[in-house]
């Protein structure tokens, strides 16, 4: 399958923006930063939403409500990242292509992202219904795994 | 001996060569330092925010500050123990980067602003505990927090990035 993707790899690297990002040093590192902000802001909220989800913390508070008061930050810092990444991506996307890590990453990455919006999504509105309390923990677990899968795994891009 | 020499000396160890070297070792650390962050800084984030009077205004600040706390702490831990070895094991490069001693430069201030913190201000908290908006010199450190740790991030990751 990666093979017959090779050419649309090879497309995206050569269009203007990855070249513009390629060529200017400041560009691509400032893209770097502010993944790594947009990262520690989502998977910091994430984590936070998995201990409400836990009863450890926030007790005193739904898990809708804080779920509702999370959103804004955790989502400029999924948003943050996403863009950062796409551009970072475009910039080097033959390297990525032939790279391990980074398919891991994506794999995970094309299942945190519709877990986000689907299950764990759900989850934190149904508070008031009550779920059953295991139901709600592996949700959250599997949400915090797949998410930190796709941080380390963007890691290892860069040693493979 | 001047602070060249102990970095010269620390980069000459067997200890710090092997790590340098080392296929599997480093990147592990590496990987730690920066997945670690999400559970140090992304979690001191919420406590720093709550502070700032931005965030869970209904909540104690106590009731967002000791859950977080074991979590915290753990995430700090795993950041400062790997942050130290990738130190020891480049620490002649360390020596020549800018972006290291800013870095370490807000990482002293950011101690500071913690112990001040906790010294003052936090030994009256029963009495601004419940307060939607707590009083200005604990916004103040939450800010202040907030502002070092992004740009702790930020000098550590260009620090990496010209290495």
């Amino acid at each position: 399958m990666w093979d017959r993707l090779y050419p649309y790899f090879l497309w995206i690297e050569n269009t203007r923006l990855g070249h513009g990002i390629r060529e200017s040093k400041w560009t691509f590192t400032l893209a770097e930063v502010f993944h790594l902000f947009g990262i520690t802001l989502f998977l910091g909220s994430i984590l936070v939403l998995a201990l409400r989800l836990f009863d450890l913390v926030l007790r005193g508070k739904g898990v809708a409500e804080t779920a509702r008061e999370l959103m804004p930050w955790s989502m400029s810092g999924l948003f943050l990242a996403l863009v950062t990444g796409t551009l970072l991506f475009t910039s080097e996307a033959v390297k990525c292509w032939g790279n391990v890590a980074f398919h891991y990453k994506a794999l995970f990455l094309l299942l945190a992202l519709p877990f986000q919006f689907t299950a764990l999504r759900s989850v934190t509105r149904a508070d008031r219904q009550g779920l059953p309390p295991i139901v709600r923990k592996l949700t959250a677990l599997v949400a915090v795994l797949l998410w930190f899968g796709v941080a380390v795994f963007g890691r290892a891009i860069f040693f493979f | 001996m001047s602070i060249y020499g102990v970095f010269e000396f620390i980069d000459a160890t067997r200890s710090s060569t092997a790590l340098r070297e080392s296929l599997y070792v480093f990147p592990i650390v590496e990987g730690l330092h920066v997945v670690s962050l999400a559970l140090s800084v992304g979690l001191v984030m919420w406590f720093d925010l709550r502070l700032a009077g931005w965030i869970l205004k209904d909540q104690p600040v106590s009731a967002v500050f000791r859950p977080l706390r074991p979590f915290m702490l753990t995430g700090f831990a795993i950041t400062f123990v790997t942050g130290s070895l990738l130190f020891w094991s480049l620490a002649m490069r360390c020596y020549s980067s800018n972006f290291f001693w800013a870095k370490a430069i807000m990482l002293v201030l950011a101690g500071v602003n913690i112990a001040v913190y906790h010294l003052t201000i936090d030994r009256r908290q029963t009495e601004w505990d419940t307060a939607p908006i707590p009083p200005r010199q604990a916004r103040i450190a939450g800010l202040v927090s907030l502002t070092l740790w992004v740009g702790i991030i930020a000098a550590g990751r260009m620090m990496a990035y010209f290495l």
